[in-house]
Order: structure tokens, then C-alpha cells, then sequence
């Protein structure tokens, strides 16, 4: 038997500032090794659905639960959660002033092997993993010289994030309409860089639009999300039939 | 007996111990503003004060530590606080100010003029920083303790280096003044540090600075306060044609003080770019009082000062671009930046402008707000506590004006003592 990695129950979770429910009553489950993708119409509550497992406190959950392998993670700070194996890359990475990538992802990376009882990785290993990586998704050394994400296009920013994931080889990895905004180009590197990290113990949960991301990563299951509930899941087909009709059909 | 009766005999017993024609001459008029005014605790028509408490001023009388007191002063726990900053008493032209051992090396650069010598050169006192511009410059007028001398060409090491070292006793009154001149065509840094001392102690250090033609000063200052003295920080400039200054400040407040810089650009065709770094933290008071005055054309002037605060501390930023009728051309900009650290801080920023030209360009702006949420949230996500992000955070704010500071030894310095007041500032 395969192994559940998350399991979202009956979730409910609004906006901590005006009160206004999101998410109604969602439940999702996902198995280690299984990509899943969210699709739907905007404001249907995907990135709230990505966030809420992440930790973000501008949600609150109002009822149900998450459970990352099999461990309560409402009870879990964000940080927690991510030592824990939870990554995500951000719809809109922040812009940290005076910060250096590679001073951020070093103290990233310690702060997960650390939490997992691993010594700290010298200068020279860390900086070897970083190099090959940053090889791999193609950035330009120099533009990491810069302020994280300062300066950085819409592209350079998406494929930092893949960067980071690369880097802190998450159990499961919550991808946030990283397609958008990419050209061809990133778009395969993006796919090629997730396909490669995808083994029997790593699971990916891709929010999206479009099929084009689709059609590097191929998904086990797909669902759609609509006013706050998953009102279909499925197979592939189910996207094709998306690009082919809209959402329209799926509403009640 | 009201504070100002009692530094009232404190001025006539200075005027009595000593001094010629040419000190008296120099200093009555601080003697005279500060008697007749005192310091400037009136809130009403007091721009500069009326942001602060200055109440504590007036909590001691306040009286100038004898020399013996002084010379009792342990030297090596001066040079032991140095060593931080990398600099070796041997190798460097140092000068240690607040313990009495004046102690300037190298004299070959140093053409020392004397109090109140009458040279063109500006280095009397009370010429560039003018006594009745307020009580503080006054009192220090008053009863100062004086260190004149010019740099020269001949200068070659790479920086002089000032310390001031604190207080040993409560309740005592420093009055330094320094008269500094750099010489035509002259290049130096001068660091000018000052310890805190753990003790209730009122700092009035001046300095004055005349800078001829063609010559440049870069100017580091530190200041590192104590939740018990306080410092009053004053630096005056005077510019002449085609020099240059730049001063970069990193402090952490006294439990009361200020930074007070004031350049005036006479000269044609003169640069000065103002900067610096303030902490506040507890309850202290800082003030940070930047004023240009463009009194010739073709000059260009930056101020670019960013504050952390947080518990209950305060700070007031207020910085002022005067640009005079003939002072064409004049490029002026000011930018003060706030990060607020805890609901209980506050800062007040206060920009001002007086442009009597037709023909300049000058641009000023402020913000205040507390650490940015999402680049926490992002931070967070990778794993990272939220302290240490937050230290990350403050580390990349205040980077951009520590990066500024072009000394090795004094940019290494201030990481360091960021890296000290960091873990404190983040939660409290």
C-alpha cells in the first residue's frame, strides 16, 4: 500500500482580514510519488488552497484538517512545516532587499538539516550543490550576485523558486501557477527540472491554467477546484476536456 | 539652586583657571547664549527639540571631571574596546579623547595652530559652529576642551582615528571640541568613535571642520550608546570650492541624544554625501539633524539615513536642504527610511526644504513601516525561523548604508556590533 504524504479533510479557511470564506469544505488526498494538479476559474481558492498548506496567517482555518504525513500540520509554524518537507513556489516571489540568494538558500538548507539532525554542509559542499543546480535550471551566476529576486525578470524569478526547490528537496512541492509568465524556453526547464526530481517518495501538488506545463509533467490525477471545492477529479482527459469547453460545464 | 545658576559658576571658575585674550575672545559667546538660554527644554517655536524629552538634561548637575579623575581613567579597557575595530594603538595615528591622555602620534602631519590662533583658516571656535545656534554648541563654547590642529599632504596614513573614550564617574560633563582643518588638496578619513559609559554622564562633543579647496574628507562616525549617558553629537563643516565630504554615521542611541550635522557649501563646484545608520532600542531618544546650506553654485549634496527602532525607543529624523538665491544648479537630494520594529517605537521624520534659486533640482523622501510580512512569509516557507529571517531582513536594510562605509576597519566594526544588536532588537 502506497503511503498517503497529505491528507485535507472537509477544510474550510477564510480571509483572516474580512472574514470572507475561500475554501468550503475542501478534501484532498495525495500519495507519495503522485503529481496532482489544481485547475479552475480564477478566485476559486487555489493559491488560498497552496497557502493554507504552506502556513500563511493571513488565512484562517475555520474547520476541518491537514495532515502531512500523518502529522497534525494546522499545529505546525510555517517554518516547521517546511522543515518538515513542505515547499512552495510562489504565484509572486518576494522581493527581499539586501539579502543574498546564496546567504538565503545556505541558511535555508541548514536550518532543514539541522531540524532533521544533519550536521551544517561546509561551504564547499553546499556550494558545489549550488553551482550544479544553478547550472541545471540555467541562471546566470551572476544575477544571484544581486538582492534576492531584486532586479530579476518574471522568468528568473519562477526558475529561482524551482532553484529552491532543487535545493531543499521537499516531500511534497506546492507549484503556484509557476507556468505563467514563462517563455518556451523556461517553461521545458522548469518541466525538465521537475521531472527529474520526481521519485517514489516526492509528490507535487501543480496549480495551473493552462496545459502547457502539462505537457512536460505528466499528472496522475487532476482536479477542479470551483468556489471553494473540488467538484471533479480525474485523470489527464480531464484537462484536455478543460482547454476544449471552459469550466463552464462543471458548475452546478 | 536652578541648573542654569549652577553651570553659570561652572563657566566663570572655567573663565577664572585660565586663558588669553583669544580664548576669551572665542568663547564668551557660548557663556552668554547659554546663560541667558540655557538648553533648549522649551517645546514652543524648538523645531529641533520639541520631538524629545530632554528633561534629563537637567536631572544631575552636571560637573567637568577634574584632570586627575581623568588620568585614573583605564586605559587599556580602551584599547581592548578598540580591538574589535581592528585598530592597533601601534600602527595608528589614534588620538583618545575623555581620559585626558591626548595622544597624537605622527606629528608630521599635523600643524598644530593653537587655540584661537588668528589665522584665515577657520579652526577658531565658534567660527564654523555658531554658539548661539543652540544651547548645546553654547555650553560646549562655554567650557570646552579644546584640540586644534590641520592635516596637511604630508598626511599618508589611512585614517586618524578619534576616540572618545567615556566616562569613569556619574553625573560628569564632556565639553570636547575639536577645530579640524584639512588643507588644500589634502585626502584623509578621519573615524571618530565614542564609546558609551555605563554611567549618568552628559557628552557634548563638537566638532569643527574647514575644508579647502580641492580637498577631501570622508568621515566615519560611531556612536555607541549606553542606556545610561547621554550624546549630544555636533559636527560642523564648512566646504570651500571644488571639496568634497562625506560623512557616514552608524549609531546606537544613548539613552538621549543626537547626531547634528551641519555642512555648509560655500564653494563653488563642492560635493558632500551625508549618510548613516540609527538604532534605538528600550526607551531612548535619538535625533537625527541633518541641514545642508547650498550657498554656492554647482554643488550636489545627498542625504540618505536609514533608522531601526524598536520597544519604546524614539527617533526623530529631521533633515533640511537650504538652497540660497545664487546657488544655481544646485543638485539636493534627502531620503530617510524607517523599519519599526515593535508597536511601542516611534519615529517622527521630518523633511524641509528652503529653495530661493530658480535653477536646481532637489528631491526628498521619507517612510516608515514595520517588517514586511510577505518577505517574511517567503522567508519562512524555505524553513527559516521567524527570528532569524527578521534578523535577515533588518541585516538587509541597514547592509546598503554599512556597505557605504568605505574604511575597512569601521565597515568590519559596525557588522559586527549590527550582528551584537540584532538578536536583541528582533522580539522584545
Amino acid at each position: 500500500m502506497v503511503n498517503k504524504i497529505l491528507e485535507i479533510k472537509n477544510l474550510k479557511a477564510s480571509v483572516s482580514e474580512t472574514g470572507e470564506e475561500i475554501l468550503k469544505g475542501l478534501s484532498l488526498e495525495i500519495a507519495e510519488g503522485e503529481t496532482h494538479v489544481i485547475m479552475g476559474p480564477n478566485g476559486g481558492g487555489k493559491s488560498t488552497l497552496v497557502n493554507v498548506i504552506a502556513g500563511r496567517d493571513s488565512y484562517e482555518v475555520d474547520s476541518g484538517s491537514i495532515k502531512f504525513k500523518s502529522k497534525d500540520l494546522l499545529n505546525m509554524t510555517i517554518d516547521e512545516r517546511a522543515r518538515e518537507g513542505i515547499f512552495l513556489a510562489f504565484q509572486y516571489p518576494s522581493e527581499i532587499p539586501g539579502v543574498r540568494p546564496w546567504q538565503f538558500v545556505k541558511a535555508a538548507v541548514d536550518a532543514k538539516r539541522k531540524a532533521n539532525g544533519d550536521s551544517e554542509l561546509s561551504v564547499r559542499e553546499f556550494s558545489k550543490i549550488y553551482d550544479n543546480n544553478l547550472k541545471e535550471i540555467n541562471i546566470i551566476p551572476d544575477l544571484m550576485k544581486r538582492s534576492l529576486n531584486e532586479g530579476f525578470s518574471g522568468g528568473e524569478k519562477k526558475r529561482n523558486e524551482i532553484f529552491q526547490m532543487m535545493m531543499l528537496e521537499p516531500n511534497l512541492a506546492l507549484l503556484d501557477e509557476t507556468d505563467s509568465g514563462l517563455d518556451v524556453d523556461a517553461l521545458k526547464a522548469v518541466g525538465d527540472a521537475v521531472n527529474k526530481m520526481k521519485d517514489t517518495k516526492r509528490s507535487f501538488l501543480i496549480v495551473t491554467h493552462y496545459q502547457r506545463l502539462l505537457d512536460y509533467v505528466k499528472p496522475d490525477f487532476v482536479h477542479v477546484l470551483i468556489n471553494g471545492k473540488i467538484v471533479e477529479s480525474g485523470n489527464y482527459d480531464l484537462v484536455k476536456k478543460i482547454e476544449a469547453d471552459g469550466y463552464e460545464s462543471f458548475w452546478d | 539652586m536652578s541648573y542654569l545658576d549652577h553651570y553659570k559658576k561652572l563657566i566663570e571658575a572655567e573663565f577664572k583657571s585660565n586663558k588669553n585674550f583669544n580664548f576669551m575672545r572665542a568663547v564668551t559667546p557660548g557663556a552668554d547664549y547659554f546663560i541667558e538660554n540655557g538648553f533648549p527644554l522649551k517645546k514652543k517655536g524648538n523645531e529641533r527639540w520639541k520631538y524629545l524629552d530632554l528633561r534629563n538634561v537637567t536631572s544631575s548637575n552636571f560637573t567637568k571631571s577634574i584632570y586627575e579623575e581623568r588620568i585614573s581613567n583605564d586605559f587599556d579597557s580602551v584599547l581592548e574596546k578598540l580591538a574589535p575595530c581592528g585598530i592597533n594603538i601601534v600602527e595608528d595615528e589614534i588620538l583618545i579623547v575623555g581620559d585626558n591622555k591626548n595622544h597624537l602620534s605622527g606629528r608630521n602631519f599635523v600643524d598644530s595652530e593653537g587655540i584661537g590662533a588668528s589665522s584665515p583658516s577657520k579652526t577658531i571656535i565658534g567660527e564654523i559652529a555658531d554658539p548661539e545656534e543652540d544651547g548645546f554648541i553654547a555650553l560646549n563654547a562655554a567650557v570646552a576642551d579644546i584640540t586644534s590642529f590641520s592635516i596637511n599632504e604630508n598626511f599618508s596614513q589611512k585614517a586618524l582615528n578619534i576616540v572618545f573614550a567615556g566616562q569613569s564617574q556619574s553625573d560628569r560633563l564632556s565639553t570636547e571640541r575639536m577645530c579640524i582643518k584639512i588643507h588644500a588638496n589634502t585626502e584623509v578619513t578621519i573615524n571618530e568613535i565614542h564609546f558609551d559609559s555605563d554611567f549618568n554622564t552628559l557628552n557634548i562633543p563638537v566638532l569643527e571642520i574647514y575644508l579647502d579647496k580641492d580637498s577631501k574628507l570622508i568621515h566615519n562616525k560611531v556612536i555607541l550608546g549606553s542606556e545610561k549617558d547621554m550624546n549630544f553629537n555636533f559636527t560642523r563643516v564648512f566646504q570651500e570650492e571644488g571639496s568634497y565630504y562625506k560623512n557616514t554615521s552608524f549609531c546606537h542611541s544613548p539613552s538621549l541624544g543626537s547626531n547634528d550635522i551641519k555642512v555648509i557649501m560655500a564653494g563653488q563646484g563642492s560635493e558632500c554625501d551625508l549618510g548613516g545608520i540609527y538604532f534605538t532600542d528600550n526607551k531612548t531618544q535619538f535625533n537625527t539633524h541633518v541641514t545642508v546650506d547650498h550657498l554656492a553654485p554647482n554643488c550636489k549634496s545627498n542625504q540618505f539615513y536609514k533608522g531601526v527602532l524598536s520597544d519604546e525607543s524614539k527617533a526623530v529624523f529631521s533633515g533640511k536642504i537650504f538652497v540660497e538665491r545664487n546657488a544655481q544648479k544646485t543638485y539636493a537630494t534627502q531620503k530617510d527610511l524607517n523599519l519599526l520594529m515593535s508597536k511601542g517605537a516611534e519615529i517622527d521624520t521630518k523633511p524641509s526644504l528652503e529653495i530661493y534659486a530658480d535653477d536646481v533640482e532637489c528631491s526628498h523622501g521619507a517612510t516608515a513601516g514595520h517588517v514586511d510580512e510577505s518577505s517574511l512569509y517567503y522567508m519562512m516557507s524555505r524553513g527559516i525561523e521567524k527570528e532569524i529571517a527578521t534578523q535577515m531582513l533588518v541585516r538587509g536594510f541597514v547592509d546598503e548604508i554599512i556597505d557605504s562605509i568605505s574604511d575597512d576597519k569601521i565597515r568590519k566594526f559596525a557588522l559586527n556590533q549590527t550582528e551584537l544588536i540584532l538578536p536583541n532588537l528582533s522580539f522584545k
